[in-house]
C-alpha cells in the first residue's frame, strides 16, 4: 500500500515540518483491532483458565466432603452396628428365650431372603411340649 | 575547553586490577550458580523436599470377624486420641491439672511428663470417647500445642464368649493370640503412605495431595464358630468350675464330616475389652496349648487299628485277670475285678488289663503306627497360633513298659484339639482331616469335603467302634451319664492321672475327659470337655465329672442345630420317665 501525506504546517524550527498521514485511521482501526484482539484472546484464556481452576476447586472440595461424609456415615453404621449387636449377643439373649421370658419374633418381611434357622430352645419336646403352647410374651 | 588530565599509570593499574577482581568474583559466582542450577539441579531439589515434605503412615482399618450364622464377633471404631506438645505449653501444671481433671488421670504424673520442655510430642490419652473429646474442646487450650489423631478401637461385642479363639489387638494395632494374631496378614490390612509439607520448624502446613499409598483395609473373617454353641459349651465350663473348682477345663465341639469347629472354649479366661484385668493364667488356649496324657480316650484307636491290621477280631475274648496282671515287672490293676471280657467290653469297661493284653498282640511298632495315623506327636494344621504338637517318643526310646502303657493312653500326651479330631476320624468313616476354625471365602457352610485328608483305618471298622463299643459305653459302660433322650449317643471316658513336672506322677491330681458325639447312625456333632486337676471330690473320673457337662452341650447342639431325634427313642425315654422299670 502506496503512503500519501498532506503538508499540515511549517514549525517554528527551521527544517521540521508537520505531516498529516492520510492512511492513519484505517491503519490504527488495524492495529488497535489486533490489539484488542490479542488482548482479549489473552484476557479469555485467563478468565477461562481461572474459570477451570474454580471449577477444579469447587470439585476437589465437594469430593473432599463426600469422602468426609461417607467416612462419618461408615463410622456411624460401624458404632450402630455394633450396638446393635451388642444388644441381641447370644449370651444376652438366650437365658431370657430358655426361660421364655423372650420370644423369637420373626420379621413380616425379613430382611433376609435366605431363610436362617433360628434356634430351637426347648431341649426336650417330650418334656416342653407344655410350655412350648404357652403364648409367649415378647419384650 | 581544557581537555581532563590523563590518569596516572598507578591509578590505571589499581582501576584494572579492582576490575579484573571483581571480574573473577562474578565469574566464580557464575560458574557456582550453573553448577548448582545444573549439575547439582536434581540433587539439592531432593534435598529442599526432603526438608520440605515427609510421609507419614496411615494406619489400615483391621477387617471384622463374624461366626458362620454372621453375627459380628470382632470389629473396629475410629477413636481419637489426645496428644500435647510439651515444648509450646508455657503453663504446664494448669494444662496438666485441666486435662487430668476431666480425663481422669494423676495431675501430677501428667505434669512432670510435660514439664519436660525438650519433648516434641506426649500421648495424653489414647481412645478418648466421645464426652472426653468434647470436654478437651471446651477447655480451649493454646493452638499448636495440643491435637488429636485418630486412631482404631478393636471392640468385642461378644465379651468373653470365644475369648482365646479370637485373642485381642493390642493399644498399637497388632494381633496378639488367636486369630488376631494368626490372621494378622488378612486382617491387619497393609498400611497407606501420605506426603505432608512441614515450614522451617517442623510444623505441618499442608497435606498434599497425592496419596503414595493408599492404605488397604483388612479382610473381613468368617469363623466356623456358632456363637451359640459356643455359648453352650461356655455355660457348662462355668458350671464346672463352680461345682467341681478344677484348675482349668476346656471344651471343643466339632463337626466330624468337617471338623469344623463350632467351639472352642477354655477356662480360666479374660474379656479382651478389658485385658488388663486378666489374670496371667487366663491367656492361654488350653484347647490346642496344654498337653496331657488321654488315658482311656486313647483306648479306640488301639483296637481300630489292630481290627484294620486283622490282629484283633471283633469276636476275641481277654482274660483280664480278676484285677491284677503281672506285665514284666510290672503289675497292672483294674478298678475293678474283670473276668473274661469281650473286645467290646475291654473298651465299654475300660478295662487297662484288657488294653495291656492287647498291646502285647499288637506290640510297639503296630502301637507306635497307630498312633502316628490318627495324628498324635504333629500339629492339626488349625488356623490358630501357639498349638502344640503333643509328646510322642520315637519308636527307638519305647520299652516294654510301653507296650502295656500306650494302649492305656500313658507315655504320650495330646492336645484337647488332637484327640478330638482324632475322635472324628472315626466318626466320619476312617478319615482323619485337618481341622478349621476359618470359614473360606464364598464357600457353603455345608460344604463336607476337605481336601487334606488321610485315611486312618476302614469305614467299617470305624462304624463298628462308634456303634457297638463307644455307644455302649453310654448306654452300659462308663460314659452313662452322658444319656441324651431321643438320641443315640456314643463317647469314650478318660481319666489320667496329673503329670509332675518333676517326673513321675501327681498323686491325687487326675485330668478327667470325655468324648461324645451322636447321632450314632450319622454322627453330626462331637463333643471334648477336659477338666483338669478337680480339688473337690477325690478320684474325678471322666465319667463323673466330664461327662454330664459333655452330654449338656451335645444336647443344647443337638437341638440348636435341628438334628431330629429319634422318635421311638423318645417315646421310650418318655415311657421309662413315666413307669421306671422294677
Amino acid at each position: 500500500m502506496s503512503r500519501s501525506a498532506t503538508r499540515i504546517s511549517q514549525n517554528s524550527i527551521p527544517g521540521l515540518v508537520t505531516y498529516r498521514d492520510n492512511s492513519l485511521p484505517l491503519e490504527c482501526a488495524v492495529i488497535f483491532f489486533r490489539f484488542g484482539a490479542a488482548l482479549l484472546l489473552v484476557v479469555s484464556v485467563a478468565l477461562a483458565g481461572t474459570a477451570l481452576e474454580t471449577r477444579n476447586l469447587a470439585l476437589k472440595r465437594s469430593l473432599s466432603q463426600q469422602q468426609y461424609r461417607m467416612a462419618e456415615l461408615m463410622e456411624k453404621q460401624v458404632a450402630l452396628r455394633l450396638e446393635s449387636q451388642r444388644l441381641g449377643t447370644p449370651a444376652k439373649l438366650l437365658e431370657a428365650l430358655e426361660r421364655g421370658d423372650a420370644s423369637l419374633y420373626r420379621p413380616p418381611k425379613p430382611q433376609r431372603v435366605d431363610e436362617r434357622r433360628a434356634p430351637l430352645l426347648n431341649w426336650n419336646p417330650a418334656e416342653n411340649r407344655s410350655s412350648r403352647q404357652r403364648p409367649a410374651t415378647r419384650k | 575547553m581544557s581537555s581532563a588530565p590523563e590518569p596516572t599509570t598507578p591509578i590505571l593499574n589499581r582501576a584494572r586490577f579492582v576490575v579484573t577482581v571483581i571480574g573473577i568474583i562474578w565469574s566464580v559466582l557464575a560458574l557456582r550458580l550453573v553448577q548448582l542450577q545444573w549439575w547439582q539441579q536434581d540433587r539439592f531439589a531432593d534435598r529442599a523436599e526432603q526438608q520440605r515434605e515427609f510421609a507419614e503412615e496411615v494406619m489400615a482399618r483391621p477387617g471384622d470377624i463374624v461366626d458362620r450364622q454372621g453375627r459380628l464377633v470382632a470389629t473396629t471404631l475410629t477413636m481419637r486420641s489426645l496428644y500435647v506438645v510439651p515444648s509450646r505449653i508455657s503453663k504446664p501444671w494448669t494444662v496438666a491439672n485441666s486435662l487430668a481433671e476431666i480425663l481422669d488421670l494423676q495431675a501430677d504424673s501428667l505434669f512432670e511428663k510435660m514439664a519436660e520442655r525438650h519433648r516434641h510430642f506426649l500421648w495424653v490419652k489414647r481412645r478418648l470417647t466421645t464426652a472426653e473429646v468434647d470436654k478437651v474442646k471446651e477447655l480451649k487450650l493454646p493452638t499448636g500445642s495440643w491435637g488429636f489423631r485418630d486412631e482404631y478401637r478393636r471392640e468385642y461385642p461378644q465379651g468373653v464368649v470365644a475369648a482365646h479363639v479370637l485373642g485381642l489387638r493390642d493399644i498399637d494395632g497388632v494381633g496378639r493370640g488367636g486369630i488376631e494374631e494368626g490372621l494378622d496378614h488378612l486382617l491387619g490390612g497393609a498400611k497407606g503412605k501420605r506426603k505432608l509439607a512441614r515450614d522451617s520448624r517442623g510444623r505441618v502446613i499442608e497435606i498434599l495431595d497425592d496419596i503414595e499409598e493408599p492404605p488397604l483395609p483388612g479382610q473381613n473373617v468368617q469363623l466356623t464358630l456358632d456363637l451359640v454353641v459356643q455359648l453352650f459349651a461356655e455355660r457348662e465350663l462355668d458350671a464346672l468350675m463352680a461345682e467341681w473348682k478344677p484348675e482349668s477345663c476346656s471344651a471343643i465341639v466339632l463337626n466330624p464330616k468337617t471338623c469344623d469347629i463350632l467351639a472352642m472354649a477354655t477356662r480360666p479366661t479374660f474379656d479382651p475389652n478389658h485385658p488388663e484385668k486378666a489374670s496371667a493364667d487366663a491367656w492361654k488356649n488350653r484347647a490346642i496349648a496344654d498337653i496331657y496324657e488321654p488315658g482311656s480316650t486313647f483306648k479306640p484307636f488301639v483296637v481300630s487299628y489292630g481290627l484294620d491290621q486283622q490282629v484283633l477280631h471283633k469276636s476275641d475274648m481277654f482274660d483280664c485277670e480278676h484285677g491284677q496282671y503281672r506285665m514284666g515287672r510290672r503289675l497292672l490293676h483294674d478298678h475293678h475285678r474283670y473276668g473274661t471280657l469281650s473286645l467290646t467290653d475291654v473298651l465299654v469297661k475300660s478295662s487297662n488289663i484288657g488294653m495291656a493284653k492287647i498291646g502285647e498282640r499288637l506290640t510297639n511298632d503296630r502301637l507306635c503306627a497307630a498312633a502316628n495315623l490318627f495324628g498324635f506327636g504333629r500339629k492339626t494344621g488349625i488356623e490358630l497360633p501357639g498349638e502344640l504338637p503333643g509328646i510322642l517318643r520315637p519308636l527307638k526310646q519305647w520299652t516294654g513298659y510301653s507296650t502295656g502303657s500306650i494302649p492305656m493312653g500313658h507315655e504320650l500326651a495330646t492336645t484337647p484339639l488332637q484327640l478330638i479330631v482324632a475322635h472324628a476320624a472315626l466318626a466320619n468313616g476312617g478319615m482323619l482331616l485337618r481341622p478349621r476354625i476359618i470359614l473360606p471365602p464364598n464357600s457353603d457352610s455345608t460344604a463336607a469335603v476337605r481336601q487334606i485328608s488321610e485315611t486312618t483305618v476302614s469305614p467299617e471298622v470305624a462304624r463298628w467302634l462308634v456303634e457297638v463299643p463307644m455307644q455302649e459305653v453310654v448306654t452300659r459302660g462308663t460314659g452313662k451319664r452322658a444319656r441324651i433322650p431321643g438320641y443315640n449317643v456314643f463317647g469314650k471316658t478318660g481319666t489320667a492321672q496329673c503329670i509332675s513336672p518333676a517326673g513321675g506322677y501327681v498323686h491325687g491330681k487326675y485330668i478327667s475327659s470325655f468324648v461324645c458325639g451322636a447321632p450314632v447312625e450319622d454322627p453330626q456333632l462331637l463333643v471334648l470337655v477336659v477338666v483338669n486337676q478337680s480339688s473337690v471330690g477325690g478320684e474325678t473320673f471322666g465319667g463323673k465329672v466330664a461327662a454330664p457337662a459333655a452330654a449338656k452341650i451335645l444336647k443344647q447342639s443337638l437341638v440348636y442345630l435341628r438334628i431330629s431325634p429319634d422318635e421311638h427313642l423318645l417315646k421310650a425315654a418318655a415311657k421309662w420317665k413315666d413307669d421306671p422299670p422294677e
